[in-house]
C-alpha cells in the first residue's frame, strides 16, 4: 500500500468512516489515517484565517485535487482572487493573475509560508514517502485529545532532507482524524503546532473542518484552516493540473 | 615672446583685487576638488580594507556552485574536507581559514529582550582558532571575549547589538536548516560585541564558533567557504591560478575578492564619476569666473587693442597675450587652491569629517562605519595644479576672439 | 608715396547710408607733411583709416609705396602696417601697466629686433623726443604731452615711412599741442618720414607743409604752403 502525503490542506481534511481497528500497528495506523485522506478525486472550498502581529487576514479558496498527487488551489477572497497554487508530481507553481507571472517554485524558495501563513509550501508536498522516512512509533495507545481518544504516535527522521526531524501525532481511534500534531526541530524544540479545532460531516464524510496551525517560535502568528465545503470522486478534467491550464 | 609675457603679467596688477578674485574662485574650487578626492580616496582606500578583512578576504574557495546559489546560502554545496584543503595550502605557504554561512531566523525571547522577535540573519560559523589570521576581528572586541571552540555562544555587531537590545549574557535563538534542510534552533549566549569598521558586518553581525554550526546542522565536518589571505600588495588575480591547481579535482573555485566585490567595486566606479562631475563643476566655475574677467579685462581694453593692431601686432599674438594674462590667473589660482587643498588634506587625513550619523542608519555603499579619512593623493594634486591653468587659459580664448571680431576702427572708437 | 584714387567709403547704419567719402583723390610724397582738414563729420577720420589699412574701401583704389592695400588681404595689411606705418592717436592710447620705455620697445619687439638695438634705439629716440629720465615712467605719472611725446615715439621707432596722427592735437592745450606739432615736424624733417594728420583746429593747419580740405567727403582744395 502506498501512503502518501498531501497538501497539508488535503492532509488535514479526513475521510471519516468509523472503524475500530484493534491493535493495529503504530505503521498501520498511520497508513490508515493517511488513506482515508487520500481521495480518486476531490473539490473543496474554505478559507485560511491568518494571524500575525498586525492582525488577522481571511483568504477563501476553492481547491480540486486528484489522487495524492496532484492539486490545485484558487484563492477567491478580493486581495489575492485568482492567485493559484499548482502542485504536480514534482512541483510547486504559483500564478500571479496580476503580473501574469508563473513561478516555479524551488529551493529554499519552498520554506516560505503560503500567503504569509504558518503553512510553508514545504508542508505541501513534504516526503512522500513518510513511512520510509520516518521511523514511526506508538509512544501512547490512548490519550484524550478535545475528549476524543487518540492513538499518540512519534515519527522520527530517518534522514536530514525532511523539515521536521521529529513530529509527534494525535490519531483519533475511531475516525483516524488527526487530532493533534507537534514538530519539533532535531534537537528537540517544538515549531509548529496543528490542532483540528472541530469536526464536521461534509457530503456524508468525517472530516476536520476547523484546523489551527500556530508556528511555536514566532509567537503571535497563526493559520486557521476553515473547511466549508467538499466532495469527492468527482469527475476532473485532467488538464486542470497543467501548467497551461494555470493562468485561465 | 618674452615681452608678452611681462606683458601678460604686469595686465594683472592692473585690476589686482578682481585678479585675486577670480583666482579665489578658481583655489577655492582646486581646494574642493583636492579634498574631496583625498576623503574619497581615503573612503575608497579603508573601504576595500574593510572589505577584505571582514568580509571577502583575498580570496576564497567555493564549491563550484556556490557562487550563482549564494543569496540562498545553501549548505549542500559545500567543501566537503575543508581541513585537507587548508593544509595543502598551508604546504604552499596560504593562511586559510574555514566558515560557514547559514541563513536563518533570529528569535528574539521576551524574558530576554522585553518582547518577541524575529529577523533573519546570517550567521557565520567561524575557526576560532585560525580565523583571525585571515579576518580581523578579534581587533574589533569592545565588550566581553572571543569565540572559543564548540561551545554554544555567539559574537554579534554592536550596532546590531544595539538595533535588538542584545547584550554580553543575553540569550538568543537561531533557527536555520540544517544541511540536507531539517529545521534545526540553536540557542546561543551572547557573549562578545564587536565593533566592527565595515557597516555592513557590524549591522548584521552574528558568529558562531565552526563546530558549534556543525554539530547543530550536521555539516559532517564540512565549511561552505574557505578564506585567504595573501599579501596587502599581492596581485590577487595572479595568484588565483597557482591557488586553483591545487583545489583541482575538488569540485572547487577558488574567487577573488574583486570577483566578490563586483558590485562594491562597481559601486566605487560610479563614485569616482561622481568625483568627475565635481571636477566638471569645478572647471564650470573656474570657466565661468574666468570667462567673464577676461571678458572684463578685453573689452575695458578695446582702445588699447586698436592700438596695438593698427601697429601691426597679430591676432594669433593678441590671442597668446590674453591667454597668457588668463593663465597667470589660473596660476595663481592653482598656486593658492594646492596650498589650501593640502592644508583641507592634512584635516581629512588626520582629522576626518565623522559622517557616522548618516552611515549608522544608511547603506551608502561605503565599508566604513563614520569616519570619512583622506588619503594623500599626488596624482590629483598635480593633475588639479596644472587643469587650473589650462583650463583658465583654454577659456579665455573665446572672449578674446570676440574683441578680435571687431573692426580696428570701432575699436579705436570704443570709450 | 601714397596715391589715393576716386575712394569711396560708405558707411551703412541700419535704413540710411551715410556718404563718408565720395571720391577723394590724393597723392602723397615720401617726406611730406600734410593735414588732412575739416569739420567734424567730414571724413577725415575715414581716410586716414584707409590709408592705415585698418579699413576697407567701397570704390576706388589706395597704392602705398607700390602696393595696392586696398585689395589686400587681412594678414597682409597687417604685416604691411608693422613695416611701414605709424599711428598717433588722439586718445594716446598708451599702455598703462608698461613704461614709457615699454610702451615705445614693444613695437620693435614685434618685429623680431635684438634686445640690445631696442634698448638703444629706445632710449635714443625717448632722448629725442624730450622724454630722457622719464623712460621708466608709467603714462600715468606722465602729462597729456608727455604721452603724447611716447605715442610719437612709438609712431617713429620702426622708422616706418609713414606716420598717420588723427587730430594728435585735440586733447591738448594749445601749447601743448604747438610743442606736439613743433616735435612731429621736427621728426619729419630729421627721418624723412612722410607724416598725414587731421585737424580742425586752424592753428594746427598753419603748421602743415600741405593743407587738404576735406568736406562732406571731399576734397574742397589741396595747397602746398611750403
Ligand atoms: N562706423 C560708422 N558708422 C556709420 N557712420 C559713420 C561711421 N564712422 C563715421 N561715420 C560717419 O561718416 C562721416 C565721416 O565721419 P569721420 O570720418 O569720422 O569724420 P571726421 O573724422 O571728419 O569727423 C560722418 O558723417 C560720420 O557720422
Ligand atoms: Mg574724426
Amino acid at each position: 500500500m502506498k501512503i502518501k502525503r498531501r497538501p497539508l490542506m488535503i492532509m488535514i481534511v479526513m475521510l471519516c468512516i468509523a472503524t475500530t481497528l484493534s491493535a493495529m500497528t503504530a505503521e498501520q495506523i498511520m497508513r490508515e489515517a493517511d488513506e482515508r485522506q487520500t481521495y480518486d478525486s476531490s473539490r473543496s472550498s474554505g478559507q485560511f484565517k491568518i494571524k500575525d502581529r498586525f492582525g488577522t487576514k481571511v483568504s477563501t479558496f476553492d481547491a480540486w485535487s486528484k489522487g495524492a498527487d496532484e492539486s490545485l488551489i484558487e484563492f477567491t477572497s478580493v486581495a489575492e482572487r485568482g492567485q493559484k497554487v499548482l502542485r504536480t508530481e514534482d512541483s510547486i507553481y504559483l500564478y500571479y493573475p496580476d503580473a501574469e507571472e508563473l513561478i516555479r517554485m524551488q529551493g529554499s524558495a519552498l520554506r516560505q509560508g503560503m500567503l504569509g501563513s504558518d503553512i510553508s509550501y514545504e508542508d505541501m508536498t513534504g516526503g512522500k514517502d513518510r513511512l520510509s522516512q520516518y521511523d514511526i512509533v506508538l509512544e501512547e495507545d490512548s490519550e484524550l485529545v478535545f475528549g476524543r481518544d487518540c492513538h499518540v504516535l512519534t515519527l522520527t527522521a530517518k534522514t536530514r532532507s525532511v523539515p521536521y526531524p521529529k513530529e509527534i501525532v494525535w490519531i483519533d481511534k475511531e475516525n483516524f482524524i488527526v487530532m493533534r500534531a507537534e514538530y519539533y526541530t532535531k534537537s528537540g524544540r517544538l515549531l509548529k503546532e496543528m490542532e483540528t479545532l472541530s469536526v464536521g460531516t461534509l457530503s456524508g464524510i468525517e472530516v476536520a473542518t476547523e484546523t489551527r496551525i500556530s508556528d511555536k517560535m514566532k509567537t503571535d502568528t497563526e493559520t486557521i484552516m476553515i473547511l466549508d465545503e467538499l466532495e469527492v470522486n468527482i469527475r476532473i478534467d485532467d488538464d486542470l493540473f497543467s501548467l497551461d491550464e494555470l493562468s485561465w | 615672446m618674452k615681452f608678452l609675457i611681462t606683458f601678460a603679467f604686469k595686465n594683472l596688477t592692473r585690476y589686482k583685487r578682481r585678479t585675486l578674485i577670480t583666482a579665489g574662485a578658481i583655489a577655492v574650487g582646486i581646494m574642493m576638488y583636492i579634498f574631496i578626492d583625498a576623503m574619497l580616496m581615503g573612503a575608497e582606500y579603508e573601504s576595500v580594507r574593510n572589505l577584505k578583512w571582514y568580509e571577502t578576504a583575498s580570496a576564497r574557495i567555493l564549491n563550484d556552485e556556490y557562487w550563482e546559489n549564494r543569496q540562498q546560502l545553501p549548505l549542500d554545496l559545500s567543501i566537503s574536507d575543508p581541513d585537507k584543503i587548508i593544509d595543502r595550502l598551508d604546504e604552499n605557504g596560504i593562511i586559510a581559514t574555514k566558515r560557514i554561512s547559514i541563513g536563518g531566523d533570529l528569535i528574539l525571547s521576551s524574558q530576554e529582550f522585553g518582547e518577541d522577535g524575529n529577523l533573519p540573519v546570517t550567521v557565520t560559523a567561524i575557526d576560532p582558532s585560525t580565523d583571525n589570521e585571515v579576518f580581523h576581528y578579534a581587533d574589533t572586541l569592545i565588550e566581553g571575549r572571543f569565540l572559543e571552540q564548540d561551545e554554544d555562544a555567539a559574537l554579534i555587531g554592536s550596532w546590531f547589538a544595539e538595533d535588538i537590545g542584545a547584550k554580553i549574557g543575553s540569550w538568543v535563538t537561531v533557527l536555520a536548516r540544517g544541511n540536507g534542510g531539517f529545521y534545526e534552533a540553536i540557542d546561543l549566549e551572547i557573549v562578545g560585541i564587536l565593533n566592527c569598521p565595515n557597516p555592513n558586518v557590524n549591522r548584521t553581525l552574528l558568529m558562531i564558533p565552526f563546530d558549534t554550526a556543525d554539530y547543530y546542522l550536521a555539516m559532517d565536518g564540512a565549511a561552505t567557504e574557505i578564506n585567504i589571505k595573501l599579501s596587502d600588495l599581492a596581485d590577487v588575480d595572479a595568484e588565483l591560478p597557482a591557488i586553483q591547481e591545487l583545489l583541482n579535482g575538488d569540485d572547487l573555485t577558488v574567487m577573488s575578492w574583486t570577483a566578490m566585490a563586483r558590485d562594491y567595486l562597481a559601486l566605487a566606479e560610479a563614485k569616482r564619476g561622481g568625483t568627475g562631475m565635481i571636477l566638471f563643476l569645478i572647471f564650470i566655475i573656474a570657466a565661468v569666473g574666468i570667462s567673464n574677467t577676461m571678458l572684463m579685462a578685453i573689452f575695458e581694453r578695446v582702445r588699447e587693442l586698436g592700438m596695438m593692431r593698427s601697429l601691426g601686432m597679430s591676432d594669433a599674438k593678441i590671442r597668446i597675450a590674453f591667454m597668457l594674462e588668463a593663465a597667470g590667473i589660473g596660476l595663481l589660482g592653482s598656486i593658492m587652491g594646492v596650498i589650501l587643498g593640502i592644508v583641507a588634506d592634512f584635516f581629512i587625513i588626520n582629522v576626518g569629517i565623522d559622517f557616522s550619523f548618516i552611515m549608522r542608519d544608511m547603506d551608502i555603499g561605503y565599508r566604513i562605519q563614520g569616519i570619512f579619512r583622506g588619503a594623500w593623493n599626488p596624482g590629483t594634486i598635480v593633475i588639479a595644479f596644472f587643469a587650473g591653468i589650462l583650463i583658465s587659459t583654454l577659456v579665455a580664448y573665446l572672449p578674446t576672439n570676440r574683441a578680435l571680431k571687431m573692426d580696428i576702427p570701432s575699436c579705436l572708437r570704443h570709450q | 608715396m601714397i596715391k589715393i584714387e576716386n575712394v569711396i567709403r560708405d558707411y551703412h547704419a541700419g535704413e540710411t547710408v551715410v556718404h563718408a567719402l565720395r571720391g577723394v583723390s590724393l597723392d602723397i610724397d615720401q617726406g611730406e607733411f600734410i593735414s588732412i582738414a575739416g569739420p567734424s563729420g567730414s571724413g577725415k577720420t575715414t581716410l586716414l583709416n584707409l590709408i592705415g589699412c585698418i579699413d576697407a574701401l567701397d570704390g576706388g583704389e589706395i597704392e602705398i609705396k607700390g602696393e595696392k592695400v586696398s585689395t589686400m588681404g587681412k594678414k597682409d595689411k597687417t604685416n604691411f602696417r608693422r613695416i611701414n606705418l605709424g599711428f598717433i592717436f588722439q586718445t594716446y592710447n598708451l599702455i598703462p601697466v608698461l613704461t614709457a620705455y615699454e610702451n615705445v620697445s614693444f613695437v620693435l619687439s614685434l618685429l623680431d629686433i635684438p634686445e640690445d638695438e631696442v634698448k638703444k634705439r629706445t632710449m635714443d629716440l625717448l632722448k629725442e623726443v624730450g622724454l630722457e629720465g622719464m623712460e621708466h615712467r608709467r603714462p600715468s605719472r606722465l602729462s597729456g604731452g608727455q604721452q603724447q611725446r611716447v605715442a610719437i615715439a612709438r609712431a617713429l621707432i620702426k622708422n616706418p615711412d609713414i606716420v598717420l596722427a588723427d587730430e594728435p592735437t585735440a586733447n591738448l592745450d594749445s601749447k601743448t599741442g604747438e610743442d606736439i606739432l613743433k616735435l612731429m615736424k621736427q621728426m619729419n624733417k630729421k627721418h624723412n618720414t612722410t607724416f598725414v594728420f587731421s585737424t580742425h583746429d586752424k592753428m594746427v593747419m598753419d603748421y602743415a607743409d600741405r593743407l587738404v580740405l576735406l568736406h562732406d567727403g571731399q576734397i574742397m582744395s589741396d595747397e602746398r604752403r611750403a
